[in-house]
């Protein structure tokens, strides 16, 4: 409002309401408001241009001893503190309060579920390197060779490879008479065993093996 | 397939098989160790009978070619029939007592992978090699015993507590007995 502005409680509005809850019976008093408007500096005024000057120079002037102090202050923070702390750190067993206070198995603990040590080590660790300088003879020392070797010869059935590659004839013929008098014999086995109605031996059967 | 942990496994538990039990045919595996049939000891048994005939009849031509290379002057006859059966009786019992007391097994029993097993040895001992090789030349009849037997046992194998099994691998003799053949340095250097 840039003028003077009278409001009168009570008056009547344009819709014919009133303006206040006044009772009707109550007889009716007027009270004024006066509302002043802030006059607005007039900025061809010496008189507020010269106190505008001050304040600003006053605002600087503050501003500049703000950043000056705040400097000493830093300065002085920078070349007290570390020796203060060093003081303290020298005088008090840190490890042994860490040991103390803090759980160090639980640290660890939450540090190794944040981490992902796997694709961490795949990162960060050269593997090649570390075999390359890695003294295999040891590794090879405690290793059961003889029993790789024969799971080895085991599994791929090499006695066969051999016999069949080397064409054994002789070897084969042998392995195949055995064979098939083993199967005469327990056919044998089972018809004596009929004849003589005997309980079924532990010969006639193969015994299973893996 | 066994994974190599479950063969470890197998290992600790005395159940793997070793590196002479693996050169064995897998269908032939389940046999080892098992008392050994009719069929496969009399062919054994043939086997070393023909090995003698060999020796023998080549002692026979021997003997032949010498008398035909002697001088005429020089007397020598060939023995009569009853003695070359009675050196083959003799060769049979030593060539058994021999097979049996040293290897565990005769030529025929190592071609048909057999092996003559002891009471509390791998093989029988001398004693019992020679009482065994004379009892199955003097009642050869004793091995029709082995079909009937649920332990396949022939005859001399009831008296002379022996049996004969399926045994397709040779092994050398064992150490100690070589230690016993040869002593080691350190003994004789003591001595």
């Amino acid at each position: 409002m840039t003028h003077d502005e009278r409001v009168t409680p009570g008056a009547t509005g344009s819709d014919g309401s009133d303006g206040w809850p006044l009772s009707r019976s109550e007889p009716s008093q007027e009270v004024v408001l006066v509302v002043r408007s802030q006059p607005e500096p007039d900025p061809t005024d010496p008189l507020t241009s010269a106190l505008g000057l001050v304040g600003g120079l006053f605002g600087g002037a503050i501003s500049i001893a703000e950043r000056a102090a705040s400097g000493i202050v830093g300065a002085t923070l920078d070349r007290t503190v570390p020796i203060i702390v060093n003081t303290v750190v020298a005088r008090v067993d840190l490890t042994a309060i860490v040991l103390d206070r803090v759980d160090l198995g639980l640290v660890v603990q939450r540090t190794l579920d944040r981490m992902d040590l796997t694709q961490l080590i795949l990162d960060r660790v050269d593997v090649d390197e570390i075999v390359a300088r890695a003294d295999l003879e040891n590794v090879i020392d405690r290793l059961p060779l003889v029993e790789i070797a024969t799971y080895i010869i085991d599994e791929i059935d090499l006695p066969r490879i051999i016999r069949e590659s080397t064409g054994g004839i002789a070897s084969d013929a042998m392995d195949v008479i055995r064979m098939q008098s083993i199967d005469v014999d327990q056919a044998i086995s089972h018809v004596m065993g009929l004849l003589l109605r005997r309980r079924r031996s532990t010969v006639d059967e193969a015994p299973e093996q893996g | 397939m066994t994974s190599f942990s479950e063969y470890r496994q197998l290992a600790a538990s005395g159940q793997a098989r070793n590196s002479h039990e693996v050169s064995v045919p897998r269908e032939a595996r389940p046999f080892q160790g098992q008392p050994a049939g009719f069929v496969s000891r009399a062919l054994s048994t043939a086997i070393d009978l023909v090995v003698v005939y060999l020796v023998m009849a080549a002692v026979y031509l021997g003997m032949r070619a010498l008398i035909w290379m002697l001088p005429a002057w020089v007397d020598l006859r060939m023995p009569p029939a009853q003695a070359f059966a009675v050196g083959a009786i003799l060769l049979l019992w030593a060539y058994g007592t021999v097979s049996w007391a040293t290897a565990g097994r005769s030529f025929g029993q190592h071609l048909m992978g057999l092996r003559v097993e002891g009471r509390y040895r791998r093989h029988p001992d001398w004693a019992v090699s020679a009482l065994r090789t004379a009892a199955c030349i003097a009642f050869p009849l004793g091995l029709l015993w082995v079909p009937v037997s649920s332990s396949r046992r022939s005859v001399q194998d009831l008296v002379l507590r022996t049996r004969v099994i399926h045994d397709w691998v040779t092994e050398l003799p064992k150490q100690e007995q070589e230690d016993s053949l040869f002593p080691p340095m350190e003994q004789e250097d003591r001595s």
